[in-house]
C-alpha cells in the first residue's frame, strides 16, 4: 500500500468514525433512530451544492451540511414522537426516511439525479479530519461528564421518568438527535468534498452497514466502543491484502460472531468497571472531595395548600378516579393517602405529577392550576416524587442519580452540588456508596437515594410512592424515623401511600383513605382507624356492622 | 379506459410481490416482535435457487418448489444463528444480527456466483405473453405476471387456512398474543418461533422466484428496495396484521401502476413512503392494526 492510498485510506475511515459517533449519538439513548445514511446524504449534497455552485466558501458549507443533517435528524424524530412511534416502528420509520431521500435524489435532476454530482472542489485534507476527529473525540469525552451526556444515559435507562425529574424529555432528545445527525451531515460535507463524485446510491443501505455494525460491535455502552469498532471493522479489511473485497462479509461475521456471545458488544460498561479496578481508578461521577460545609437549605415552604379539587381520570369505562379532592399542606410534616389495592392512589400521584392529564378538576398551588403541565414544568412548580419498585437510573452513579433532579431544580451547578452533597448525607447515605453503581446497593439504601434524589430538588411536596414496600421491619423503622426528621430538614410536606398500617399510623399527621377512586375518608389517624366506612373498605361490610 | 385496465392488471401484479413480502414480514414482527432485516437476502436465495431450478429443468414449478423450500431451510438457519441467541435483547441488538445475516448471505452470493453479476431468468415460458378480451378491451399479461397473481393468492389463501385451522396457526397466534402465557400453557415457543420464520421465509422465497420470472435480471440485492417497502407496507398496513399487509401490498401496487400509467413519474417509488408517514399520522396503529403500535 503506498503512501497515497495510505492517506486515503485513513481519511475516509476517519470520516466514517465521525459519521459513526453521529448514530452512536440515538443508538446509545436506546433510540432506534437509523436514518444516518439520509443524514450522511443531506451533509454531502449541501455542502457540495455550495461550494460548487454558488461559491461558498468550504468552512461555511461544511457548517451548513452539518445544520443540514442535524435539521434532517430533527424533522425525523419530531415526527416519529409526534405520531409516539416506539421500537421498530421507529426504525422502520428512520430507515424509510433514508430510502426516500435515495429515491428523491435520484429523481432530481438539478441535483444530478442519479447520475450524482461531479467536480466538487477538493478541500477535505487528512490533517483536516484528524483534526476534527480528535476534537469531536474530547467532545464526547466531556460530553459524558456534562449533564447533557449523563440525560442521554437516564434517557436510554428510564426514559417515562426523565420528566419527572425536570428535564423536558422531547427537547432533550431532539437535541441529541440534532447533534447526531449534525455529526452525519459533517462526516457527509467531509466526504463529498474528498471523493469529489457523488451519487445517490453511495448513500443507501451500505453505509449505514458499514457505520452501524461497528458501533454495535465495539459496543454501545461507551463512545470507545465505536472508535473500537471502526478500528477493528473498518480497518483490518482494508489492511490485510485482498480481503478488501471480502470486507462486508467480514463486517457481517464478525458482528454476528462478537452479538452471539456478547449482546452488548465488545466494551461494556463491565469492560470499563473492570479496567478501572486493575488500574485502581476510582470510578468516577461522585466528588472526590470531603463535603464540608454544605450550606443548610433556606427555609422557602409555599405560601398555602396544594389543594385538589373534583379530579375524573378515566380509561375507557373505568374511573380510575372519580371526583377526588384533597387539601395537602404545605408544612413540614408527613401525609399518607391510604387505600386498598386499586383504589387509585399511584394514578392519583401520576395525575399529581403531570404523567396522566385528568379529564376534570383542578390542581392549585400558590394560586397557580397545574393541570395540563407536563411532568417537568411540574417538577419546577416544586412537586417531586418516587415511583412503585425503585426506579433509578442503572448507568448513572448515586451522586449523579441526584445531581440529575437537583440541577433540574436549579441553574447554579454550585447549588445544586451543595443540595445533592445535602440530600444524600441528610438520608444518611455513606460518602463511600456516591459513586456506586445503584445496583450496588441494598434495597433500602436505594430506596433512599430516590429520596434523596427528590429532596435534592427542594420540593414542597414529596410524595413517596410505596417506600416501605419490600422492607423488614427492622428498616421500616428506621425509615419511619427518618422521614419525619427529613420533612422536618427539608421544610417540605412528605405524601406517602402506603399499606403497611403500623408505619403509616405511626407516622402520618393526617391520613386521606382512597377507594374505588374517591376520597372516602380523611382525618387524623385515631380518626381514620375508628371510621366505620374505612373499616368496611377494607374488612367488608359485615366486619363494620359485627 | 384501455390503459386504466391495463395498468390495473399490472398493478396487481406488483403489489401481490409486496403483499407477498410484507406478509411474512408482519407474520414475523407480529410473533417474534424483532426488528428483522433480513427477509430480502431470503427471498434472493429462494431467487438464486429458482434460476439454478430453472436452468436445470426448465420447469417454472419445480423452480417455485425449490425457492421456496430453499428459503425456508434459510430462514430456519436465520432464526437460529441471528435471532434465538440474542433473545430477549432489545430491538437495535435483532435489527444488527439480522442485517448482519443478511450481509453475509448476500455478499457470499455475490463473491460466489458470477461475480454479484445480474443474471436473467432463462426467457421462456415465462414471458409468453397472453391476450385477454374483455368487452372489446384487449389485455395483455404474461405467463410470469399470471403466475405472480395465481401463487400469491394461493399461499395467501394457504397461509390464512394454516394460520386459522392448524395446530401450528394456533400456536402461532397464542405466541403473537401474549408469549408468556402461551409458554406457561405449554406452547413451545421457540420451536413457534422457528416455524413462524420458516413460513414467512417460505413466501419471500416464493416471492423471489416470482421476481425473477418478471424482473429483467436479479442480482445479490434485488430485494433491498422491495425491503423497504414492504417495511413501508407493514408499517401503514399495521404492525401484526395478514389482512393488512396483503391489502396494504396491493393497494401499493395498484396506486404505483396507475401513477405511472397516467403521471409518467419516476417518483412513483415514494409512495409507499409517502403512504406510511400520511397514514401514520392519522392511524398511528396502521390500517388494520388493532392494538396500539408498541407500549412505552
Amino acid at each position: 500500500m503506498g503512501t497515497g492510498s495510505l492517506e486515503a485510506f485513513a481519511t475516509i475511515q476517519l470520516i466514517y468514525l465521525i459519521a459513526a459517533l453521529g448514530h452512536y449519538m440515538p443508538l446509545s439513548m436506546k433510540q432506534l433512530d437509523v436514518g444516518i445514511a439520509g443524514y450522511f446524504a443531506l451533509g454531502a449534497y449541501v455542502s457540495a451544492l455550495l461550494t460548487r455552485d454558488w461559491g461558498v466558501p468550504f468552512e461555511l458549507a461544511l457548517l451548513a451540511g452539518t445544520l443540514a443533517g442535524a435539521l434532517g435528524a430533527v424533522v425525523v424524530d419530531a415526527l416519529a414522537t409526534r405520531v409516539r412511534l416506539a421500537g421498530f416502528a421507529y426504525a422502520i420509520f428512520s430507515l424509510s426516511f433514508a430510502e426516500a431521500l435515495r429515491i428523491i435524489l435520484n429523481n432530481v435532476s438539478a441535483v444530478g439525479g442519479s447520475g450524482g454530482l461531479v467536480g466538487i472542489p477538493a478541500h477535505t485534507t487528512l490533517p483536516l479530519v484528524a483534526g476534527l476527529a480528535l476534537v469531536i473525540l474530547v467532545g464526547f469525552w466531556l460530553f459524558d461528564r456534562a449533564r447533557l451526556g449523563q440525560l442521554k444515559t437516564a434517557i436510554g435507562d428510564d426514559e417515562l421518568i426523565v420528566p419527572v425529574m425536570g428535564v423536558p424529555l422531547v427537547a432533550t432528545k431532539l437535541t441529541i438527535f440534532a447533534m447526531g445527525g449534525g455529526l452525519g451531515g459533517l462526516a457527509g460535507g467531509l466526504y463529498s468534498h474528498y471523493v469529489l463524485f457523488i451519487r445517490p446510491d453511495d448513500f443507501g443501505f451500505a453505509l449505514l452497514i458499514s457505520l452501524q455494525l461497528p458501533i454495535v460491535f465495539g459496543g454501545l455502552d461507551r463512545f470507545y466502543g465505536a472508535v473500537a469498532g471502526i478500528l477493528i471493522l473498518g480497518c483490518v479489511p482494508e489492511m490485510v491484502r485482498g480481503l478488501a473485497d471480502y470486507r462486508l462479509l467480514f463486517m457481517g461475521a464478525a458482528t454476528l460472531a462478537v452479538l452471539a456471545v456478547r449482546p452488548s458488544g465488545l466494551i461494556t460498561h463491565a469492560t470499563v468497571a473492570t479496567v478501572k479496578r486493575w488500574l485502581g481508578l476510582p470510578s468516577g461521577g461522585a466528588p472526590r472531595r470531603a463535603v464540608t460545609g454544605v450550606p443548610a437549605p433556606t427555609v422557602a415552604t409555599a405560601a398555602g395548600p396544594l389543594v385538589v379539587d373534583g379530579i375524573c381520570v378515566r380509561f375507557g369505562g373505568i374511573a380510575a378516579l372519580d371526583g377526588v379532592g384533597m387539601t395537602i399542606p404545605t408544612t413540614p410534616g408527613i401525609s399518607a393517602v391510604i387505600g386498598p389495592n386499586g383504589a387509585g392512589k399511584t394514578t392519583f400521584f401520576n395525575v399529581l405529577t403531570g404523567l396522566i392529564r385528568p379529564q376534570a378538576g383542578q390542581i392549585r398551588l400558590e394560586g397557580r392550576d397545574l393541570v395540563g403541565l407536563r411532568p417537568d414544568q411540574v417538577f419546577k412548580a416544586r412537586i417531586a416524587r418516587t415511583f412503585q419498585g425503585v426506579r433509578l437510573f442503572s448507568h448513572l452513579c448515586v451522586y449523579r442519580n441526584v445531581m440529575l433532579a437537583a440541577r433540574s431544580a436549579t441553574p447554579d451547578g454550585a447549588l445544586a452540588r451543595a443540595r445533592a452533597e445535602r440530600a444524600l448525607a441528610a438520608a444518611g447515605l455513606d460518602q463511600a456508596a456516591w459513586g456506586l453503581p445503584p445496583d450496588r446497593l441494598t434495597l433500602l439504601d436505594r430506596r433512599l437515594v430516590e429520596i434523596a434524589r427528590g429532596l435534592a430538588a427542594r420540593p414542597v411536596v414529596l410524595l413517596l410512592d410505596e417506600p416501605a414496600a419490600g422492607l423488614n421491619s427492622a428498616e421500616k423503622e428506621r425509615l419511619g424515623a427518618l422521614l419525619g426528621h427529613l420533612a422536618e430538614a427539608f421544610a417540605c410536606r412528605i405524601v406517602i401511600v402506603e399499606h403497611d398500617m403500623k408505619l403509616v399510623m405511626s407516622i402520618a399527621e393526617t391520613v386521606w383513605v382512597m377507594n374505588f377512586g374517591r376520597v372516602l375518608s380523611h382525618g387524623t389517624p385515631e380518626e381514620i382507624r375508628n371510621d366505620p366506612a374505612v373499616i368496611e373498605a377494607y374488612l367488608g361490610s359485615e366486619a363494620a356492622h359485627a | 379506459m384501455q390503459i386504466f385496465l391495463q395498468q390495473f392488471v399490472n398493478g396487481l401484479t406488483i403489489g401481490a410481490g409486496y403483499a407477498l413480502v410484507a406478509v411474512g414480514f408482519t407474520l414475523i414482527f407480529g410473533v417474534l416482535r424483532v426488528v428483522y432485516l433480513a427477509h430480502s437476502a431470503v427471498l434472493v436465495v429462494g431467487a438464486y435457487l429458482g434460476l439454478f431450478a430453472l436452468d436445470w429443468s426448465g420447469s417454472i414449478p419445480l423452480a417455485l418448489a425449490l425457492g421456496t423450500v430453499g428459503a425456508a431451510l434459510m430462514g430456519l438457519v436465520v432464526e437460529r444463528v441471528a435471532l434465538r441467541p440474542v433473545a430477549g435483547q432489545n430491538h437495535l441488538i435483532s435489527l444488527v444480527t439480522t442485517v448482519s445475516i443478511a450481509t453475509v448471505i448476500q455478499e457470499t452470493l455475490r463473491l460466489s456466483v458470477q461475480h454479484g453479476q445480474p443474471i436473467s431468468y432463462p426467457t421462456g415460458a415465462a414471458a409468453v405473453l397472453l391476450r385477454f378480451h374483455l368487452g372489446g378491451i384487449e389485455l395483455h399479461l404474461t405467463v410470469g405476471q399470471l403466475a405472480v397473481m395465481v401463487v400469491t393468492l394461493v399461499l395467501v389463501v394457504a397461509l390464512t387456512l394454516l394460520v386459522q385451522r392448524t395446530w401450528m396457526g394456533r400456536s402461532i397466534r397464542a405466541v403473537a398474543d401474549n408469549p408468556t402465557i402461551a409458554a406457561m400453557l405449554g406452547v413451545r415457543v421457540k420451536a413457534v418461533s422457528a416455524q413462524t420464520v420458516a413460513v414467512a421465509s417460505a413466501l419471500a422465497g416464493a416471492a423471489g422466484v416470482l421476481l425473477g420470472l418478471t424482473l429483467p435480471a436479479i442480482d445479490p440485492y434485488v430485494g433491498e428496495h422491495l425491503q423497504f417497502k414492504a417495511l413501508a407496507v407493514v408499517l401503514f398496513g399495521g404492525l401484526g396484521s395478514v389482512p393488512g399487509a396483503v391489502l396494504g401490498g396491493l393497494l401499493l401496487g395498484l396506486v404505483e401502476a396507475l401513477a405511472a400509467g397516467y403521471l409518467e413519474t419516476s417518483y412513483r417509488d415514494l409512495f409507499a413512503f409517502a403512504a406510511m408517514v400520511l397514514i401514520l399520522t392519522f392511524r398511528p396503529a396502521g390500517l388494520l392494526g388493532r392494538r396500539p403500535v408498541e407500549r412505552v
